[in-house]
């Protein structure tokens, strides 16, 4: 432990006489970041999520959703101690995010952050150090030397303010036994601080015996307005293995994560700001209709138009306005592929009705791609074991009328029945069966503004869009272990003068650095044209040489565009375009996470070929195993 | 022919009269649904994740209702006539020797065919009539159809975690037998459960079972098996022996539970974070 202690000091100049310190290892997060999100998993119950962040250079921080770490640690020469302090650091972010730390600080600290806020930040960490302790015991020998090691990089610090002496002589206490109050107020004397304020320490052992941090922030505020501290005084130095508390992220509220850790008190929940609601993601938002022309701008701001076109896509009614009844414009047609559309009202073919103009991205950063598979490598590897399972494989079948050779257990136990006065048996022979597979898979991605929405509305939370990536990356994962032929197309719509496919990958691509950067660069668009898309899609299928078609269709709401292709209409023609697609023998299916969709997917599918997804991040995992499914012979 | 003679013909499957009364504790109410179901002659399955006490239930009930149990070990390789039984050559003669299930259903025992999924679907389709109103099992070789006494219980195990797609039980056969779903027993039973089977000291027993729960909480992250009780008692018998903690931990519960290099790790971690050194 010396030693350890020796190499976390700041130059590490514990002993003058010590030799040059060894240089120090940066450990970057991505190194760790597999581990880490399977440990931050098991910790917090998939509650929890870790995330590498710039602005967590200077120390970790949670918004109760995602523990944001640094991008590097290079404070040790062994990258085992980085490992370490990686480790600690997520173990009290969990806690601090289940425990009600964050919940106790919302309120009256965040809203006016200060010598309190210092003060609770001092008493609280304490409280929640001693926590882990108890929770994770394995963890106390590195907790207790990085508490030590705060320690010594506080020897600079200057002003003597009450929250660092407090801290200070927090962190003085060793962590194994109960606080003593008169050892705490005699170290915070020896730490500077004059008499009469180191006496009210002696209320701090009793907060930090409470239940919840409740009691850290009524200690603070108290202190806070006894002891009045200069104004603008320096902050202490953050201490760094605690994640810090960041005001702008608490004013909205935590998470309650279901532990036993969990304690509020009834008081704390009333004090709480309420969650905000969600939207009812089915509940008819009345918006004004605006021209295709309006809508172009938006697409270019996938955030704000995601929003917008939530509400849009998913009211009930008929849209307001009528459109022209009109064929396309020579110049509407120009370099599009034409598609007809079915019009249910005049049970009708309209020729040529909808102009599907196809993107090719180039691809760029495909760091969104590399991210998944870092945190999810094993469930990949599992996915990949699984797909493997589907490999075109040898059957021997045994006990055949005929077969290329004799089965030899029938064999013997035809003669010992025939010697019992049995019937002779005829099936003496095995056989061995090549089972091949040749499938050509078309996977249709929903692009619409709504997967721009945030799960359960919560902005902490992943947007739609990155289950989706998520869902494409590990079936393009699990498939390179099977020659299945495959394409995956996004679709978006903004009228039928501007339907929208993205290859994301054709046929012909491998799924390589450009396939994954046009993943990664997926964005949210604007509508939901779905016959078009899927029109353009059976073609394509059409065009592969393969024994079995399947067009997989992944979608967070029903049809919907902006001139008139809503309501009853768009699910009209999406249903007829289905049915051209199995009348051609292109088996189709559909996953989706409308919670609504029960309501108009039965009548498009069909009862069986399609699914809701009632869980939005379980998408990710059940594309791949809904294909795996569907092409298990 | 003695149930040893028989025994020593069946590679895969075994009989015992379970004398003494095995340690079982209930987790739920399946002792008296398992009982209710015997009474009614209905077939048991159950169904749960590997090393959630199983085989240690059945003993249980085996012994609680004073019948013989007749274990197989379903494999893909198994066929009908090593659970009906055939006919073997024995110099100029033949002999007919019952298979388990055949010898089941003659003395009246309870016979479980442990990870029935396992099993080819020409195989299992010969329990079929035994589990309807009729119980009958027809022995074609022999010409015999033998009607099952009262006293005869088939029971089936499955889990439904883990096997490869192909491996699922059709809905007709799954439908004929009454369901009792093991889980992981609560923490409070599950130490208990590790106290008992192996005179560790509760707390250490209890930080076995928290580690557990850590690492079961990886179930959809890609591992393959959650940490069972058995790998508890595992480490709770390494432990028990002097080994240190976190290194029972990673031989009996991180290694066995995962090959994956990610996994592993995290795991280890967990043990590290559950265990002082
Ligand atoms: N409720 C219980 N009461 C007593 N012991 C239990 C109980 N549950 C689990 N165990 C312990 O767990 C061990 C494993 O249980 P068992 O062998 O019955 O598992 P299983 O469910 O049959 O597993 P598998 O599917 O791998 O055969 C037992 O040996 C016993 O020590
Ligand atoms: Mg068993």
């Amino acid at each position: 432990m010396q030693r350890w202690l020796r190499r976390l000091r700041p130059g590490g100049a514990a002993t003058p006489a010590a030799p040059a310190t060894p240089a120090t290892t940066a450990l970057a997060f991505t190194e760790v970041e597999g581990v880490l999100a399977l440990y931050v998993t098991a910790l917090s119950g998939g509650a929890l999520r870790v995330m590498a962040n710039a602005g967590a250079a200077r120390g970790a921080y949670t918004d109760g959703r995602t523990i944001f770490l640094p991008p590097q640690i290079d404070l040790f020469p062994d990258p085992a101690d980085a490992r370490r302090l990686y480790r600690v650091m997520t173990a009290w972010g969990v806690l601090q995010a289940t425990t009600g730390y964050l919940n106790a600080a919302a309120g009256a600290l965040v809203d006016h952050p200060g010598a309190a806020l210092a003060l609770y930040e001092a008493l609280a960490g304490e409280w929640l150090d001693r926590r882990l302790v108890a929770t994770w015991p394995g963890l106390a020998a590195d907790l207790t030397r990085l508490r030590a090691d705060a320690l010594a990089r506080r020897d600079g610090v200057e002003a003597m303010t009450l929250p660092e002496a407090l801290l200070r002589a927090l962190l003085t206490a060793p962590l194994a036994r109960p606080l003593d109050a008169a050892a705490l107020v005699e170290a915070a004397a020896r730490a500077g601080l004059d008499a009469a304020t180191a006496a009210r320490l002696a209320a701090v052992p009793e907060a930090l015996a409470a239940p919840d941090p409740a009691a850290c922030r009524a200690l603070a505020l108290g202190l806070a307005r006894a002891v009045s501290s200069p104004p603008g005084a320096p902050a202490p130095a953050p201490v760094p293995y605690r994640a810090r508390l960041r005001p702008e992220l608490l004013r909205r509220p935590a998470v309650a994560v279901a532990s036993e850790e969990t304690t509020a008190t009834a008081d704390d929940r009333d004090r709480q700001p309420k969650p905000p609601r969600a939207t009812p993601r089915g509940l008819p938002i009345h918006v004004e209709a605006r021209t295709p022309e309006q809508l172009v701008p938006r697409e270019r701001r996938p955030s704000a138009g995601g929003r917008q076109a939530v509400q849009l896509s998913i009211g009930d009614r008929e849209p307001p306005v009528t459109f022209q009844q009109v064929p396309l414009t020579a110049e509407e047609k120009a370099g599009a592929e034409l598609f007809d559309e079915w019009d249910y009202l005049r049970r009708m073919y309209l020729p040529e009705w909808c102009a599907v103009r196809l993107r090719r991205p180039r691809g760029g950063s495909t760091e969104p791609v590399e991210r998944i598979l870092r945190q999810h490598r094993p469930l990949v590897t599992r996915l990949k074991q699984q797909f493997e399972a589907l490999r075109p494989e040898r059957l021997r079948l045994t006990r055949q009328l005929d077969g290329d050779e004799l089965d030899l257990t029938a064999i013997v136990e035809d003669h010992a029945d025939r010697r019992a006065g049995a019937a002779p048996a005829e099936k003496l022979y095995s056989r061995t069966l090549e089972r091949e597979r040749n499938i050509a898979l078309g996977c249709l991605v929903d692009l619409s503004g709504s997967t721009g929405a945030w799960i359960d509305d919560d902005p902490r939370n992943d947007q739609v869009i990155e289950v989706t990536r998520r869902a494409l990356v590990f079936l393009c994962e699990a498939l390179t272990v099977l020659d299945d032929r495959y394409a995956i197309f996004g679709f978006t719509g903004g009228t039928r003068k501007r339907c929208e496919i993205t290859v994301v990958k054709a046929f012909d691509e491998r799924y390589g650095e450009t396939v994954k950067g046009r993943i990664a660069g997926l964005a949210p668009g604007a509508y939901t044209r779905i016959g078009p898309a899927v029109r353009y899609t059976t073609r394509a299928l059409l065009q592969q040489p393969a024994r079995v078609r399947l067009l997989l269709l992944i979608s967070d709401g029903r049809p919907n565009d902006f001139d008139g292709y809503g309501g009853r209409y768009g699910i009209e023609d999406t249903r007829r375009a289905l049915i051209e697609a199995r009348q051609q023998g292109v088996a189709t299916f559909a996953l989706t996470i409308d919670a609504e969709a029960r309501d108009y997917m039965p009548y498009m599918f069909g009862r069986s070929h399609y699914v809701v997804v009632e869980d939005t991040p379980a998408l990710a995992v059940r594309l791949a195993d809904v294909y795996r499914r569907l092409t298990t012979q | 022919m003695s149930s040893e003679q028989q025994e020593g013909r069946w590679p895969d499957a075994s009989i015992a009269e379970v004398a003494e009364e095995p340690y079982y504790l209930p987790v739920g109410d399946e002792v008296e649904i398992f009982e209710a179901a015997y009474a009614r002659q209905l077939p048991v399955m159950l169904k749960g994740p590997t090393g959630v006490g199983k085989t240690r239930f059945l003993r249980y009930m085996a012994h609680r209702l004073g019948r013989p149990l007749v274990t197989v070990a379903c494999h893909d390789d198994l066929t009908a006539s090593d659970l009906l039984g055939r006919y073997l050559v024995r110099g100029d003669e033949t002999v007919w020797i019952d298979g388990p299930l055949t010898h089941a259903v003659r003395t009246g025992a309870i016979c479980y065919l442990d990870e029935i999924v396992e099993a080819r679907k020409d195989t299992t389709v010969v329990i079929h009539p035994l589990t309807d109103d009729r119980r009958r099992l027809r022995l074609e070789k022999t010409g015999e159809v033998l009607v099952a006494p009262p006293e005869f219980l088939l029971v089936v195990s499955y889990n439904p975690g883990y096997q490869s797609l192909m491996k699922n039980l059709k809905p007709s056969t799954r439908q004929r037998f009454v369901a009792i779903d093991f889980h992981f027993p609560p923490p409070a039973i599950e130490t208990e459960i590790v106290v008992h089977e192996t005179g560790l000291d509760r707390a250490t027993a209890a930080a076995l079972v928290k580690l557990a729960g850590l690492i079961r909480n990886l179930s959809d992250s890609g591992l393959d098996e959650p940490a069972s009780t058995r790998l508890l008692v595992y480490a709770g018998h390494l432990i028990r022996s002097g080994v240190a903690p976190r290194r029972a931990c990673e031989l009996a519960i991180a290694a066995p539970i995962t090959d994956d290099p990610t996994v592993q790790a995290a795991v280890r971690d967990l043990v590290a974070t559950v265990f002082p050194a």
